[in-house]
């Protein structure tokens, strides 16, 4: 047994028995995650430069700052449940893929 | 039994720095959410530079978070078991060609709990965020293993890993990386790529993860260069890709050919955010780990951090290895920023050589792709090539652009230099050399006029005599 072996801890328990920070909060983090991806498009097309607060499905808040938009869900929302997120003045750039590259040359 | 050199894990790891008063262990609850990267930005400004242990993270029972415990070279030099701190980069240069095959093992440490399907659910695990502009939480400090379809040669780097959904990764694969290449090669079969990303594997892997090798060589054919014997490691679940034994956890995705995610922004260690980015989509197919797994976070963002901490003898040691092979008279390698080199060479064959600085230059953009710049220094720099000052200096009194610039334009870059923008591109970048030697007469007046330094015998007699009188301790 090393130092930092520790046999109260069974990881296997704990995985089916997610606390709910890990079931609730993260998991809204990830599916306004993959709704944003879904939507990133449409999302840069109307709020390109601004700070947005995303949930699942809406766009909760529009603003400048994202400290200050982070303070404010911070106080009204569980930790971690919204994405908040800068979205670039720019396109949403995209690294070259091979097969890309090739398509263009044919 | 204490443990010393070589540490098979980084719970042995962080045994021996517990052991040496060198690891905090801290049961203060702190958030994944800038917490920890918090306490690493500070630590990596504080005398000592603290390591830590996690032991109470919000939301995580029974989850630990080690992290900062490869900064510093005095760690780093136990990590490679090389006693000569000051020299780091030249003896991990010096050492790079010893290299042993790792050894394939049956099982081991991270085949303790093993996740598939549904069960997969990547909220369980303790990601963190490390900067204010970041939407979700990143994966820093995973061995991300490819390997090439063709030759079955196996490819390790640590990437940044975008947390996409419960169960996908986000990939950035750029073009000056070899993991590009690999998946070049996927995408032209029209075939998935397997990948594996490992978590909290032992010191030097993650140290060797950072060599630039050339295309066929597997950096884990390097842990033996350091310690004469294998790594242990086994295979994965759902393809035959290696990861060391050892490992906290691994996970197990495949890479779409054709489905894009969107990635960052993340801090990368070059300074600023990578910004949002069309990139690699990765399905988690399965997850293996300990029954207590220890998650490991590692500081990105702006110097001084852990990651590029980590990797600057290792990259300067790669460099090293290649130039001595390939050129006279050098003597010692750095890597002062992201991508940024001082190579040190010998004045008598500077001086002698012409352009001899530019032939340097050249060697280096060869053997790291995505080098942004390269500074030819000479023996009179002396020992420590981290001496900013002397640097400064060099570059004030040795340096006139009009005649020791070489500028390469539109080379390739590493993607993550915010200045690629003004150079034509993401990817792109002019690589430029700069030639500090003493050069040929009559070029050679600050030497003719000497360094402006106290006598040696005047520093002599202080240092031996006077300091101690006067503090009543050596001179440090």
């Amino acid at each position: 047994m090393g130092k930092f072996d520790r046999t109260d801890i069974d990881i296997e328990k704990i995985w089916h028995n997610p606390s709910d920070y890990q079931r609730i909060n993260r998991r809204m983090l990830y599916e306004a995650r993959e709704w944003f991806a879904q939507h990133a498009e449409e999302l840069w097309e109307e709020y390109k430069g601004k700070v947005v607060a995303v949930r699942k499905g809406e766009v909760l808040a529009v603003g400048d700052d994202t400290i200050k938009m982070k303070a404010e869900f911070r106080e009204k929302e569980p930790e971690d449940s919204v994405m908040i997120m800068l979205i670039p003045s720019d396109p949403i750039r995209r690294i070259p893929r091979p097969i890309d590259v090739l398509k263009g040359a044919s | 039994m204490a443990k010393e050199f070589p540490f098979r894990s980084m719970r042995d790891w962080l045994e021996y720095l517990d052991d040496h008063n060198d690891l905090v262990r801290v049961d203060t609850e702190v958030s994944t959410v800038e917490d920890i990267a918090a306490f690493d930005y500070h630590s990596v400004r504080t005398p000592g530079n603290p390591c830590f242990l996690f032991e109470n993270v919000k939301g995580y029972p029974g989850w630990r978070i080690a992290s900062n415990v490869h900064y510093g070279r005095r760690r780093q030099a136990a990590i490679l078991g090389i006693d000569d701190v000051s020299h780091l980069a030249r003896e991990v240069g010096l050492r790079l060609d010893k290299r042993v095959s790792p050894m394939e093992v049956s099982t081991g440490p991270c085949k303790e709990v093993k996740i598939f399907g549904d069960d997969i659910d990547l909220t369980r695990i303790p990601f963190c965020i490390g900067g204010e502009y970041e939407g979700t939480p990143n994966l820093t400090a995973g061995l991300s293993n490819k390997m090439d379809p063709d030759t079955g040669w196996q490819n390790i780097a640590i990437r940044r890993e975008g947390i996409a959904g419960p169960r996908t990764f986000s990939e950035q694969l750029v073009q000056a990386q070899q993991d590009f290449q690999i998946w070049a090669k996927y995408q032209m079969r029209g075939e998935k790529m397997p990948v594996a990303y490992a978590i909290g594997v032992d010191p030097l892997s993650y140290m060797i993860s950072q060599t630039k090798m050339p295309p066929g060589v597997c950096e884990y054919d390097l842990w033996g260069a350091f310690t004469g014997q294998p790594l242990e490691v086994v295979k994965c679940e759902t393809s035959d890709l290696l990861v060391p034994a050892q490992a906290e956890i691994v996970i197990e995705a495949e890479i779409d050919p054709l489905a894009e995610e969107l990635d960052g922004p993340f801090p990368e260690f070059a300074g600023y955010y990578v910004p949002l980015t069309w990139t690699a989509r990765a399905e988690v197919k399965c997850i293996t780990m300990r029954r207590d797994p220890i998650f490991y976070y590692m500081a990105m963002g702006l110097a001084p951090n852990e990651g590029l901490d980590m990797a600057i003898p290792m990259q300067a040691g790669t460099l090293y290895n290649v130039l001595s092979k390939q050129l006279p008279g050098i003597i010692n390698v750095h890597e002062q920023a992201h991508a940024i080199y001082i190579v040190q060479v010998q004045k008598a064959i500077s001086k002698t050589i012409p352009q001899f600085a530019q032939l340097v230059g050249q060697a280096v953009k060869v053997a790291i792709p995505y080098a942004c710049a390269t500074l030819v220094v000479d023996d009179d720099f002396g020992e420590d090539l981290e001496n900013y000052f002397e640097l400064v200096n060099y570059m004030y009194n040795h340096f006139v652009a009009t005649k020791d610039l070489v500028v390469i334009p539109g080379a390739l870059g590493s993607t993550c230099n915010a200045a690629e923008f003004y150079a034509g591109g993401i990817g792109r970048y002019d690589y430029y050399v700069m030639d500090l030697t003493e050069k040929m007469p009559p070029w050679d007046e600050g030497y003719k006029r000497g360094k402006a330094i106290p006598g040696k015998g005047a520093l002599a007699r202080v240092e031996k005599e006077l300091w101690p009188a006067v503090f009543g301790s050596a001179l440090k």
